[in-house]
């Protein structure tokens, strides 16, 4: 077998802090062939990023590589000096970074950047470069290169960043490519686009790829081998279909358990109790035995990462001397988790009427009265006790959809009633009713209040609750979102993030409420602790019998939540029905793109695929499209598309769709030949007992 | 952008016409009003005093004498000095220059000093060399422009002899000497501007190094030349030219007593006298035309912020 | 209310603790303990007083009975220069405090109000922006003639916009957290969510920019009095004793040194403060603007 691409050997790199040493990677050892893409999966500070700047040798101070080496093409790059090592960034090994909104220099032009990517390697004159440098925009799918190319970086959506970053990376023909996060700050309709450049080219170009990322889908679609860390270590490795099959290592299972899948019904998710350790005091034997199901006294020594089964490793003794991982005993939940009813009860808590919500522009000189349009009409209503997803990507309004059903703001045009009244009017006594819980734990509590004056602000607003009413209070509230009653003194800086969304949750429920906005709610968490906030909210849901208007952009989230789905795009609702219907057989191209967008966290299934790309950006906000607001990107646009607005219809009972066309989709539908997928991994070695992929 | 320029152009004049009436309005609370400083030690009957105020048009309300004013000076007629008798407009075009060419030698020293400097403090940063210019900045930016003056002068007195030249000579008589007799009251003006402005390009050139942008440039392959002088300083410079607005504010501080130390008749000096005098149109003026060069700078800095930053531009 | 007052107490006992952790931190804390000792403790102990004539001694150089040497009416120096320090905290502690409680509450209503408040405000403070520092403070102090109060009202005056803006700016920033959101949905009223959540918010920006007013309130002081404006003789002020010592000082240099020292001493304590400060309570990079504190 030819010599692997990248090779890496027990690489350890720490950070000194004021409590010692800190050890981001601890003794990893992986290597990543030519034309082969090796996912690096991992929670949030597992040490995953660490990894992907040692191997650029651009670690930040005053974090260093102690021990270990890395080995390019057979070179250690650890021994060469720093001038050989910037011949090779940018060259020999590209890497490219997680947010794409700041990773271009916003001073200068792109085209300015992309040269400097070529001439700092080679002597070219002026322009030749520039003729390469719009070629690698043209190769990236961007549109007008010739021109653009002379543009500011701000001039750029995000997900066309993110190709100018990929067409500078892939422009001096690098062996090895470094995606650290590639589409994690990307809406998932571009995240497709991108994950497709990067399967072609690397297909194309016989490239050597590490992707690093948290999100199993994206490993599934795109990795032929996988690599899962966890505190500082690689726990797990194996081939895509195997890992996802029968994972050997306890921390794989669990997190592949607490993904709320798409096409699965379920009523809870399994969790992992506790959190990751201390990366700078780590726990004596195995790192994850604390929160490990399996872990016997044979855990107290630190386990090594060996072979269970041919070309599938895993980091723990039980594995290893069972040559499988058992199925965990179900911890059934305390309180019986009642199953989502399907059935939709009759009465409407929340009526809009023809929503619009415009908001102006002002202070930014040369625009002044631009106009956002952020809803464009807009009538739902949610029955009491049921759950009413909105799922759409960025800009498509449903943010703003729940502030004006809580009456935080005002609609521009249109009516919002709760339970018969107007939210937006302060005299009402439904203030306490509609409460919401917000994306960013960290934002939405105030640093400088404890969590017992947090959770009781709903409260002081009435007339003040004193002494041991206030406490006792507290204490029901904290025992409600599960959090001791120890925590009510701290502050919000000393919380976990899941320990801060659910402080959030208790305020929430101080005043009763009836009606609950959840806007993004778990989006900033981790996976592990995704779960667990999710558990709850429908624990709570069915305790005390709460109406939640779900917000989200994450289709399989919103899926285990809710009753009904509503999709939205550009300010308007495209499609809305029962949950599983909408997502199992969507009417609508945009749901038909989004769901197709989304990556299965299942190699078999995803593999398989259909995939609908949907072609360029979101239109912007300041100026909608005439007609039909989808029909610059749908696939299906035809003239009438342009002139006449596709109204909200019922096409059949309780499912409503805003296209011309519902009905009529069969070409969307036809699968494109997932030639990419098969081709590309080749590996009979690997899988002897595979069946045959359909 | 030419509307931008017309919209900043527009602001100025509109705040100039309301620092006009602020200082008309501050002007008349002056206590011991023109006519008892005209009258003097000679007494007057009250009659008389009564005429003099109408003949100078002091008796009219506030509004009316304003807008009489105003009236004239778009016209370019400011007024005559009770004082002098001369015509103010006069006065101030005397004025004017000096404090002009000392206002812009010194900005543009405490640039050219300022800069480098602190571009060697954030390449320096962590090493001893910067962190004792670093200190340094800190004292000398502590300096005020007086005091500085006022130790230059001592030290031209007495160590410096062929650099310091006691007294102004304008530039149409002789350059050389006029330069000569500018170096000392610019430097005391300019060094400790200097020092402002080398810490903000400090601070600027270090926080541009902090931005994710670098870690792509690093991770090119880029020298580390191009680095901190295109990218980085590029993103730097923009604070530091906005500062520069600010920098003048202060600076006309510095113009004030500058012009006492060294004894130049700029507006300054001018304006301190006309004070003590109760000489209102020339307290006016003169405070205006100093607000205006003020207005100015800072439309300037406005017009160039596009210019540097593309992230304003349309 | 009593949850703001608990909360804005917070901070400043927890400060004093933090800044210790710094170098920088320590030498400002030092030096103005120092200062202020000797502005307190300093006019008791002195042999001579300020204003105290001694004939005998005049134009002497600094030497053992005057350590920092006499003047032209041979009063001693050194009691001079620490009789003018208490006058030098009066006037910039006293303007920078009255600039800053007016200067922020101006900024907090601008910031949260928004709309038709902050653009009449704003208008306000842009056109005492306008005007620049020395010269505003100068036309002030024309107008209700020389003295050491006059100086420190127009000091005062001259830093309101200052205050107003870093107030204004900071509360832009805290009105965009969730949390305000949060508090609009537990059904606060508008003007307590000023006080107990955007007010112990912008605390952080107010603070350094004070620590750096103080600084630059005390050069506009020194100059005001420099120009013969602040506080009259015979009364002992290092602005107007350098003026006074300009004309002899060839022959008596000490004159002009001590006093300058002591003011530039001052100033750089409140600077090195400032930025300690600004290091401890704004790790983050700021924008521009901020870092000079404008």
């Amino acid at each position: 077998m030819s010599q692997p691409v990248l090779q890496v050997e027990e690489l350890r790199t720490q950070f000194p802090t004021e409590r010692g040493p800190l050890t981001a990677v601890d003794g990893i050892s992986f290597a990543v062939a030519a034309g082969e893409v090796l996912g690096l999966v991992g929670e949030s500070g597992c040490g995953k990023s660490v990894t992907a700047r040692s191997i650029l040798r651009l670690v930040p101070p005053p974090g260093r590589i102690v021990s270990g080496q890395i080995f390019l093409q057979g070179r250690n790059v650890l021994e060469l000096s720093e001038a050989e090592m910037r011949g090779i960034r940018g060259a020999d090994i590209s890497l490219i970074f997680q947010n794409p909104m700041t990773s271009l220099n916003p001073a200068l032009t792109i085209g300015w950047q992309l040269q400097e990517a070529l001439l700092v390697h080679q002597r070219l004159p002026r322009a030749h470069a520039r003729r390469r440098a719009v070629e690698a925009l043209q190769a990236m799918g961007i549109p007008d290169a010739a021109r653009r190319i002379d543009d500011y970086p701000h001039r750029f959506s995000g997900g066309m960043r993110q190709r100018v970053l990929i067409a500078m990376g892939l422009l001096n023909e690098p062996g090895l490519l470094i995606a650290d996060e590639p589409t994690t700050a990307l809406d998932v309709t571009i995240q497709a686009q991108i994950l497709e450049l990067l399967r072609v080219a690397s297909r194309e170009r016989r490239m050597a790829v590490l992707l690093i990322t948290h999100d199993l889908g994206v490993v599934a679609s795109l990795c032929r081998r996988v690599a899962v860390m966890y505190a500082g270590q690689i726990v797990e490795e194996a081939t895509v279909d195997e890992l996802f099959a029968t994972p050997f290592h306890p921390y794989t299972q669990g997190l592949l358990r607490s993904l709320p899948r798409g096409h699965e019904d379920r009523d809870h998710l399994t969790t992992m109790p506790g959190l990751p350790p201390d990366m700078t005091d780590f726990p004596s034997g195995c790192r994850f035995r604390q929160r490990c199901a399996f872990a016997e006294a044979v855990c107290e020594k630190p386990p090594e990462l060996l072979e269970v089964t041919p070309r599938h490793r895993a980091r723990c003794w039980i594995s290893q001397r069972d040559r499988r991982l058992a199925q965990p005993r179900e911890v059934l939940p305390a309180v019986r988790v009642a199953r989502t009813p399907e059935s939709v009860p009759r009465a409407p808590l929340v009526e809009l009427r023809d929503v619009t919500k415009r908001f102006s522009l002002s202070g930014s000189l040369p625009r002044r009265g631009a106009v956002v349009h952020s809803l464009n009409g807009v009538s739902l209503d949610v029955m009491a006790g049921e759950t009413l997803g909105v799922v759409g990507e960025s800009g498509c309004g449903k943010s703003t959809l729940g502030r004006i059903t809580l009456g935080l703001y005002r609609p521009t045009t249109g009516t919002v009633r709760v339970d018969g009244r107007d939210p937006g009017d302060r005299t009402t006594a439904l203030r306490h009713q509609l409460q919401m819980i917000f994306q960013d734990p960290w934002s939405s509590l105030d640093p400088r209040m404890r969590v017992a004056a947090v959770v009781t602000e709903p409260l002081r607003a009435r007339g003040a609750l004193q002494g041991r009413d206030a406490r006792d209070r507290v204490r029901e509230l904290l025992a409600l979102v599960g959090l001791s009653e120890a925590m009510a003194d701290r502050y919000p800086h000393e919380l976990s993030g899941g320990q801060q969304q659910r402080v959030g949750i208790a305020r929430a429920l101080a005043g009763d409420p009836r009606l609950i906005v959840a806007d993004e709610p778990v989006s900033s968490l981790d996976v592990s602790q995704q779960a667990q906030v999710l558990n709850l909210l429908k624990d709570l849901q069915a305790r005390l019998g709460l109406t939640y208007l779900f917000i989200s952009h994450d289709l399989s989230i919103v899926r285990f939540m809710s009753t009904r789905i509503a999709v939205m795009y550009l300010g308007k609702i495209v499609e809305l029905g029962p949950a599983r219907a909408v997502l199992a057989e969507p009417l609508h191209p945009y749901s038909i793109a989004l769901r197709s967008a989304v990556p299965i966290p299942d190699p078999r299934r995803e593999s398989g695929r259909a995939r609908v790309i949907l072609r360029g950006d979101v239109p912007s906000p300041l100026e909608l499209p005439s007609g039909c607001l989808f029909r610059t990107r749908c696939p299906l646009a035809q003239e009438i598309c342009a002139r006449v607005v596709p109204p909200l219809t019922e096409h059949e009972p309780s499912r409503w769709a805003a296209c011309h066309f519902v009905g009529s989709f069969d070409e969307m539908l036809r699968p494109t030949p997932p030639a990419g997928r098969a081709a590309g991994r080749p590996d009979p070695v690997a899988r002897p007992h595979q069946p045959e992929t359909p | 952008m030419i509307r931008y320029v017309a919209q900043r152009l527009a602001a100025g004049a509109g705040v100039l016409l309301a620092v006009s009436f602020l200082t008309f309005w501050l002007g008349t609370l002056i206590p011991g009003d023109l006519v008892t400083v005209l009258v003097g030690s000679e007494g007057a009957t009250s009659e008389q005093y009564r005429d003099l105020r109408h003949k100078l048009g002091l008796d009219a309300p506030l509004l009316t004498q304003y807008v009489r004013w105003l009236r004239s000076a778009v016209r370019g007629d400011l007024g005559k000095s009770p004082i002098t008798g001369r015509y103010v407009t006069d006065e101030i075009a005397r004025h004017f220059p000096i404090s002009l060419e000392l206002a812009l030698l010194s900005l543009v020293e405490s640039i050219l000093i300022g800069v480098p400097v602190g571009v060697f403090a954030a390449v320096r940063a962590n090493r001893p060399a910067g962190l004792a210019v670093r200190s340094a900045l800190f004292v000398v930016f502590s300096v005020p422009p007086f005091v500085a003056g006022v130790l230059l002068v001592l030290a031209g007195a007495l160590y410096l002899g062929p650099l310091y030249q006691a007294s102004y000579v304008p530039m149409t008589e002789n350059v050389v000497l006029n330069l000569r007799s500018m170096i000392l009251p610019t430097l005391s003006i300019a060094i400790p501007l200097a020092a402002m402005t080398a810490q903000m390009s400090r601070a600027a050139l270090l926080e541009a190094l902090g931005e994710a942008y670098i870690v792509t440039a690093l991770a090119k392959g880029a020298p580390r030349r191009n680095i901190v002088y295109i990218h980085a300083l590029k993103n730097a410079l923009v604070p530091v030219i906005t500062l520069q607005g600010y920098v003048f504010g202060s600076l006309i501080g510095g113009l004030i007593v500058t012009e006492q130390i060294f004894n130049l008749e700029g507006l300054g000096r001018g304006l301190l006298v006309a004070i003590g005098q109760r000489d209102y149109p020339f307290v006016v003026a003169g405070t205006l035309m100093i607000a205006a060069m003020f207005v100015l700078a800072n439309l300037i800095v406005d017009i160039l912020y596009p210019i540097l930053d593309p992230t304003q531009r349309t | 209310m009593a949850t703001a007052a608990v909360s804005l107490a917070r901070p400043a006992r927890g400060l004093v603790s933090r800044l210790g952790r710094h170098p920088e931190g320590r030498i400002a804390l030092a030096l103005l303990v120092f200062m202020g000792l000797a502005a307190l403790a300093g006019p008791r102990v002195v042999p001579y007083g300020p204003n105290q004539i001694n004939a005998e001694d005049v134009l002497q150089g600094p030497g053992t009975r005057h350590w920092f040497g006499t003047d032209e009416l041979g009063r001693d120096q050194l009691s001079r220069v620490i009789a003018a320090a208490p006058i030098a905290f009066y006037v910039s502690g006293a303007s920078v405090a009255v600039a800053l409680v007016i200067g922020t509450a101006i900024g907090l209503v601008a910031g949260y109000a928004g709309g038709l408040v902050d653009i009449v405000l704003s208008w306000i403070v842009g056109i005492m922006f306008s005007m620049p520092a020395l010269l505003l403070a100068l036309v002030v102090v024309g107008v209700l003639g020389p003295g050491l109060n006059n100086a420190l009202f127009a000091v005062a005056i001259v830093y309101v916009p200052r205050f107003a803006r870093i107030a204004r700016a900071s509360t832009f920033g805290v009105r965009q957290r969730l949390f305000i959101e949060a508090a609009r949905l537990a059904g606060r009223r508008p003007h307590e969510i000023l006080l107990e959540h955007v007010l112990p918010n912008i605390l952080p920006a107010v603070i350094i920019q004070t620590a750096l007013s103080l600084s630059t309130a005390e050069l506009a002081h020194a100059s005001l009095s420099f120009l013969g404006l602040g506080v009259q003789p015979p009364n002992a002020d290092w602005g107007s004793m350098l003026a006074k010592a300009r004309g002899i000082m060839t022959v008596a240099p000490w004159l002009v040194v001590f006093p300058s020292l002591a003011l530039v001493l001052l100033i750089i304590a409140f600077n090195v403060l400032g930025d300690a400060l600004r290091d401890e309570l704004d790790p983050r990079a700021q924008t521009g603007a901020m870092r000079i504190g404008i």
